[in-house]
């Protein structure tokens, strides 16, 4: 794919920012159009995904687990297996802009840290759109099929680990494809690089009243209004969140909200 | 004689074929399946192989953690393996040829027995990135790929083929691994991407210059593209060696569609035809490839050595190249070499040198790269501080943001070769003289890590004062320097230039040997210019005269200061009219329409004048600088000016973080005002406001850190200032710093972002950061606390792993007993946890840091 000017949202880096809608002085807007230009020329747009099946193995105990087919991949955590509830399939995904950004946000965090942190924040919201671009020909093809896609969940979201982004890197051999790594801390490097977690459901009839769902949704979280404060205030602490995919809709990976 | 060696093709490709059960790892398939690995390696030999690559490209500690076996079984199962079936091949060729009839035809069994079959250990990538792209660090590298390579000598592996590597850095600890622990002899290729760099912006001349400089066999490319994409980057990199040339592509392109590559064993055999035309001697199939492949392969090169009589001399002419792992920059007119990363005569740079202020030094570094400099010399030699440590950090954050050449400048063996080893790319090393012991423990080095050198044209006996005298000292560096195997064209020699004031007489010996050194010896020349003008005033006259008669004497390499327009200016003028700058295009580029800034710059330098004689340089930045604010800013400021005094000047600039203007400002009421009444009467009220409206929300992040770096022009003019006082007074410390603090990202944890917006806000309060990075060792924060005797510790941890090791950082501060406060930050920590973990205060941000630090120093701030 090919990122734009167009892509770049704007709002979206003012967000990341912590802006709050007060007066932009144009040296500082400068430095935001300078920025999303550096962006543009910098990024080496680039993702990789694959399709497998997944079982739900008997359970012994408590803990609930679904496997990946033909992988070692064992997703755990109540998050992650209510997020692929009606999912017999799900992608693996991993996007990135690649590492010359990276170069360049540490010059700029050395030299002219302002430009630094925008520099940053205009790289999060390129290799967002870049999962995105990833998602839509995901969801074209599974659309093609009568299916649905779910939304994007990736290892750290909820109770899901975020070890498994090791696990996701070798399965997609994503080093020698994207020359995208994991520390040991298990971020992505370059750390503009996202991994993902997609689900494919085939019982769409859920789907075609996915507005009363969500209307049903809201109305049992009303009856537990304590249990979607105890939801709010972990995702306010989340570390994830200024890059979750559900926090920014305004939403929870633990359900609810 | 046979002139092309053939490589076997991809070794997945044909387990997946053969529906091999794919674990985690394919190695273990060395020990599990034997039989079917031998039987790859026999389709390979029938196919017309002369090297197979063993089953061991990532059978290394990091990727087989998890796994039953250890490295060195995977690897001598997988030598075995591949050496078995040679064997074999051998073998029943052997017992053909026995059983054969006199005059019959020559079976394919003999005709592999004729040929000798090797066996190489195949190393791929760790798998993790080095840093500064990742967390892997150089020696941990190397050690990996030091077990892979002992086990395969071991195992009778009869040469090591690293492939697939798209760091220079981590092939550089691979090749180094070989050369210290083994006799193998070395096979390096990497893998570009379309564009023509790696993953991590390697080009192919730098992977070619640096490869054959650190003296691999042969060298190429392998894997990412199909033949025709690979063929241009081929060439190229056969401009850049001498050695033979590596291509092992793939089966063409993946089709997006079938997932499978595009070119079937014909095609692709017929493309890598064209390889062995351009000069490409090894060739082989990667990914998607297949014995077919390598049977096509073989016919086409058994045809080209029929047709090909002999051998064709490499099209490659000797040059001087130095690089990056980005950037080449070949030696072939005036390269101007930035001459500021040096502690001597600075007091500034001492200072940040002692407090590890490695943010400092950048800043000269980029600095003198944007005004032109193409190769930068490093130098952070002082007596109290650990220079190879310093010289390490500071090369390694250097490679990490910048793409020029660096010249390692140190007297210290240990030093050099400490940087050499870990620097990415083929640097300079600054220097070595005519004295046998010098260049008998520097020379090695030299050769071993790939650099090219500078020679001093003096000896035992001192300088010579003559031309002659120093030619002939240069002479027997030269020889010597061949004799250790450097190439001529890696050889610099530097005349030495005299100082006026003192040698007049010799300043044209200085001239004359430089022209005699080029004609007679052929070699590259350096000068450290700006020496000739000390003790004279008005040097700048002097150093440019001096320097354009240098150049037509023969400079290549002129050491300089590249901030100083008026000798970058002499460059820029000479190239023009040596005809090196064809048509005057980057002269005119510079120069067209600038007539104002030349104006500028003098009204400037007089301004300055008093506070800093003979070092106007210093100021030059914020000239060309103050370009790049846009104009409505610029008029709003101009209006306050107007009506305003200067004090609300700098204030307007500090609140809205207008940067060149807080100097400028600065430096003007620096003429009426006491420094601290500046600071503390208009800098820190300045930020409190800042401060204040960022917690309220009504400016974010970029806007702090511009009203931040707008406070820190102004510190340093009154740095500057306050430090030429005090030069002048003989008086002590300047004492504008309200104390020190020592910040830390703690160990595990390389996201430092946060920490270093706590740093810019912290030094504009006037505080004395000592940063001391990121991934910090608990150790390290001890030993610094202790030795400083800062009163606040700064710890940062971005993730809930690393929190761990802040509190055990904080708890081994307290162990060793020391006083000092410690605050903590981090997205991760709330109040509640700092208090768990033992810190003393929890920073929500930057301005709540400056605000413990205020309350930590209270009274104490100096005055």
């Amino acid at each position: 794919m090919e990122l734009t000017r167009a892509l770049l949202n704007r709002e979206e880096i003012l967000r990341y920012l912590g802006y709050r809608g007060t007066e932009i002085l144009p040296h500082t807007e400068k430095l935001i159009e300078d920025s999303m230009s550096q962006i543009l020329e910098l990024a080496r747009p680039a993702y990789v995904y694959r399709r497998y099946s997944i079982w739900r193995p008997a359970e012994r105990t408590e803990e609930k687990r679904i496997l990946v087919k033909g992988t070692n991949l064992c997703l755990t955590g109540e998050d992650i297996c209510r997020h692929l509830e009606g999912c017999a399939e799900l992608y693996l995904l991993c996007a990135t802009i690649g590492a010359f950004v990276d170069r360049q946000i540490r010059l700029k965090m050395m030299t002219d840290p302002a430009a630094g942190v925008v520099l940053d924040s205009c790289g999060s919201v390129a290799v967002e759109q870049v999962t995105e671009a990833a998602e839509q020909e995901i969801e074209k093809e599974v659309t093609a099929e009568g299916k649905q896609i779910t939304w994007r969940f990736s290892p750290g979201y909820g109770d899901l680990p975020l070890e498994l982004q090791q696990e996701i890197a070798d399965i997609l051999d994503l080093h020698r494809r994207l020359g995208v790594s994991v520390s040991e801390d298990m971020l992505l490097a370059p750390s503009k690089s996202v991994t993902a977690i997609i689900g494919v459901m085939d019982t769409p009839v859920w789907m075609e009243s996915e507005k009363e769902a969500e209307k049903a949704d809201r109305e049992a979280n009303k009856e537990k209004e304590v249990d979607t404060k105890r939801i709010q205030e972990k995702c306010e602490r989340c570390s994830n969140r200024e890059r979750c995919n559900f926090y920014v809709k305004g939403k929870s990976c633990r359900g609810g909200r | 004689m046979k002139q092309i060696t053939i490589l076997d093709g991809g070794m997945g490709t044909m387990l997946q074929a053969m529906g091999a059960p794919m674990g985690k790892v394919p190695e273990e398939l060395n020990v599990t399946h034997p039989k079917l690995l031998k039987q790859i390696h026999h389709s390979y030999i029938e196919s017309g192989a002369d090297i197979l690559y063993a089953n061991t490209f990532s059978a290394n500690r990091y990727k087989l953690r998890g796994s039953q076996y250890t490295v060195a079984e995977l690897v001598s199962a997988g030598i075995r393996n591949a050496r078995e079936a040679a064997g074999e091949a051998a073998g029943s060729s052997r017992e053909n040829s026995f059983a054969r009839d006199d005059g019959g035809q020559q079976t394919q069994g003999e005709e592999v027995a004729a040929r000798r079959i090797r066996v190489a250990l195949d190393i791929g990538p760790v798998g993790k990135l080095l840093e500064p792209n990742g967390d892997l660090k150089f020696e941990e590298a190397y050690e990996i790929f030091r077990e892979m390579l002992e086990a395969g000598e071991a195992a009778g592996a009869d040469l090591v083929v690293f492939e697939t590597m798209t760091d220079l850095l981590e092939i550089k600890a691979a090749v180094l691994a070989a050369k210290e622990h083994t006799s193998l002899p070395i096979y390096a290729t990497m893998s570009f991407e379309k564009n023509g760099r790696t993953f991590t912006g390697v080009t192919v001349a730098a992977a070619a210059i640096t490869l054959t400089a650190l003296g691999v066999d042969a060298l190429g490319i392998n894997c990412s593209l199909g033949p025709a994409e690979i063929l241009p980057m081929a060439e190229e990199m056969l401009q850049y060696t001498h050695l033979p040339v590596i291509v092992k592509p793939n089966a063409g392109l993946p089709n997006l569609m079938t997932q499978q590559y595009d070119l079937v064993p014909e095609e692709f055999a017929q493309a890598m035809g064209q390889m062995l035309e351009k000069g490409v001697r090894i060739v082989g199939g990667c990914c998607g490839t297949t014995p077919e492949y390598i049977q096509r392969l073989q016919e086409v090169c058994a045809d080209w050595e029929e047709k090909a009589s002999e051998e064709i001399p490499s099209a490659r002419q000797a040059a001087s190249w130095l690089c990056s792992a980005n950037q080449v920059v070949e030696i072939n007119g005036v390269r101007v070499v930035g001459e500021r990363i040096n502690p001597t005569g600075k007091k500034l740079f001492k200072e940040a040198l002692r407090n590890h202020n490695l943010g400092y030094i950048l800043n000269q570094a980029l600095e003198q790269v944007q005004a032109g400099a193409q190769i930068l010399d490093v130098n952070v030699g002082l007596p109290e501080i650990d220079e190879k440590q310093m010289m390490v950090d500071v090369i390694k954050e250097l490679q990490g943001i910048l793409d020029v050449p660096l010249q390692i400048d140190s007297t210290n063996p240990e030093v050099l070769e400490a940087a050499l080893r870990i620097y990415n790319g083929k640097p300079l090393v600054n220097s070595v003289n005519g004295e046998r012991a010098v260049m008998d423990r520097i020379l090695p080095l030299v050769k071993k890590y790939g650099a090219a050198v500078i020679g001093l044209t003096l000896d035992e006996s001192g300088i010579p004062d003559k031309a002659e005298d120093r030619v002939a000292i240069a002479e027997k560096i030269v020889r010597t320097a061949e004799g250790y195997g450097i190439a001529r064209e890696d050889i610099y020699i530097d005349c030495l230039t005299m100082t006026a004031s003192v040698k007049q007489a010799e300043v044209a010996e200085t001239l004359k040997a430089v022209s005699l050194v080029k004609e007679r010896l052929g070699v590259k020349t350096l000068l450290g210019v700006s020496n000739i003008s000390f003790g004279l005033p008005n040097r700048e006259l002097i150093n440019t005269a001096f320097l354009t008669m240098a150049l037509e004497h023969g400079l290549d390499l002129p050491i300089m200061n590249p901030n100083n327009a008026a000798m970058m200016g002499a460059v820029d003028a000479y190239r023009v009219l040596c005809s090196e700058d064809s048509g005057a295009q980057a002269y005119v580029e510079k120069y067209h329409g600038q007539v104002v800034e030349t104006k500028l710059a003098a009204k400037n330098a007089g301004s300055t004048g008093g506070v800093q004689k003979g070092q106007s340089v210093d100021h030059m930045d914020s000239v060309s600088k103050g370009q790049r604010i846009s104009g409505a800013v610029t008029d709003a400021k101009q209006g306050i000016n107007g009506s305003e005094s200067l004090a609300e000047g700098l204030r307007y600039a500090v609140l809205k973080g207008i940067k060149d203007h807080a100097g400028e400002d600065a430096r003007a009421l620096l003429k009426e005002q006491e420094p601290l009444e500046l600071v503390n009467g208009i800098l820190i009220p300045a930020l409190d406001q800042v401060g204040t409206e960022f917690e309220e929300g009504r400016l974010f992040l970029p806007q702090l850190l511009q009203s931040a770096g707008a406070a820190q022009a102004a510190f340093e003019v009154i740095k500057q200032y306050m430090a030429s006082q005090s030069k002048q007074e003989g008086s002590g410390k300047a004492a504008i710093s309200k104390g020190r603090i020592i910040l830390a990202t703690v160990k595990g944890d390389i996201h430092d972002i946060g920490k270093n917006i706590v740093k810019v806000v912290l030094e504009n309060y006037g505080y004395d950061v000592i940063d001391l990075g990121k991934d910090v060792p608990v150790e390290t924060v001890v030993e610094a606390a202790k030795k400083t005797g800062a009163p606040l510790v700064g710890l940062s941890a971005l993730m809930t792993t690393t929190v761990v090791n802040m509190e055990a950082t904080i708890q081994a501060i307290r162990e060793a007993g020391l006083e000092c406060k410690i605050m903590v930050g981090g997205a991760v920590l709330t109040p509640e946890y700092a208090e768990k973990i033992g810190a003393d205060y929890y920073a929500r941000d930057a301005k709540q840091s400056a605000d413990i630090a205020k309350e930590v120093f209270g009274g104490l701030e100096a005055c």
